[in-house]
């Protein structure tokens, strides 16, 4: 265990995702469950930024990060929907699941250069790279105040 | 005396107080991260804590200097202003030299008139000769002040 007191001692699990081509990982405290869908299944209205998602005869915000991150926006035929357990729900939608990874130790991040303070939570190592945790409810608050802003909502 | 840090980042020198210099190293690979400040090319996992990488290029307005040959004299240098450690890459990294107060000289209207690009006048506090080339002095307090804290979301 690195005891290097820069590194943030904080154990935890993250699923590994792909969105807009990047990898980047999702908390599985927050996730309350995870579809394989065709791109054509009717439960997916996908839009830039928020689309819906029918999710036990209830449609709940899908969330479409690559557009408000600005990375390319194309989804292959099959999709990857991650509805979490907060209160009320909402969905993400991501191009590839490339598993599950426990991590015992965290990076800090230098939040003063984001545009969104804590969007991302930390960097986790992964196969020899690093990619960033994203916490899903402050990027819910930030792309909702970003297109409230262009006028969309 | 003052001791000055000189990099060289397309054709301009530039002098960088020692005090906010910890180190000159290979170019270390940034991780981009989306929806950085304006300014920032990504971010730099140094002495295992990341860093941000600042594109003093673009700080400075005078465009991207990229090698053709892929041999080059590029480094990262890691600084730290106000106790906040970042890097940025230069395309030279030269001696420090030290340089007499009465060798310094202030920044007026006419340097860069003749010039399609020169570094903003904003982040230079004066210059110093070396070689029959001027050495301009960053200002890296205001650099720090303003793409750190200033910057607002863009």
């Amino acid at each position: 265990m690195d005891t290097d007191s820069r590194n943030t001692s904080y154990s935890g699990e993250a699923v590994v995702v792909e969105i807009g081509g990047r990898l980047f990982g999702i908390d599985t405290q927050i996730i309350k469950s995870i579809s394989e869908l065709e791109l054509a299944d009717e439960r997916l209205i996908i839009e830039p930024y928020f689309g819906s998602y029918s999710h036990q005869n209830t449609k709940i915000p899908l969330l479409n990060f690559a557009d408000f991150f600005l990375l390319p926006s194309s989804l292959p035929n099959t999709i990857f929907v991650i509805v979490t357990n907060t209160e009320p729900p909402f969905a993400v939608i991501v191009s590839r699941l490339l598993g599950k990874v426990r991590f015992e130790h965290v990076f800090d991040l230098p939040q003063e250069v984001f545009r969104y303070p804590y969007l991302y939570a930390f960097a986790v190592e992964f196969n020899g790279s690093h990619f960033l945790l994203i916490n899903l409810q402050r990027a819910f608050q930030y792309m909702t105040e970003h297109v409230q802003a262009l006028g969309y909502l | 005396m003052k001791q000055f840090f000189v990099v060289r980042i397309g054709r301009f020198f530039f002098g960088i107080s020692t005090e906010y210099v910890r180190r000159a190293l290979p170019v270390i690979p940034h991780v981009d991260v989306p929806l950085l400040k304006e300014h920032f090319g990504g971010i730099v996992l140094y002495n295992k804590r990341f860093i941000a990488k600042l594109f003093l290029d673009s700080v400075l307005d005078i465009g991207l200097y990229r090698q053709a040959s892929s041999v080059t004299t590029d480094s990262t240098v890691i600084f730290e202003v106000s106790g906040v450690t970042f890097c940025a890459t230069v395309n030279e990294v030269l001696p420090v030299m030290p340089v007499e107060e009465n060798q310094l000289f202030a920044v007026d209207d006419t340097h860069g008139a003749q010039e399609p690009v020169f570094p903003k006048k904003e982040y230079l506090i004066g210059y110093f000769e070396h070689r029959q080339k001027r050495v301009y002095i960053l200002d890296m307090p205001r650099i720090f002040q303003k793409n750190f804290i200033a910057s607002p979301p863009n």
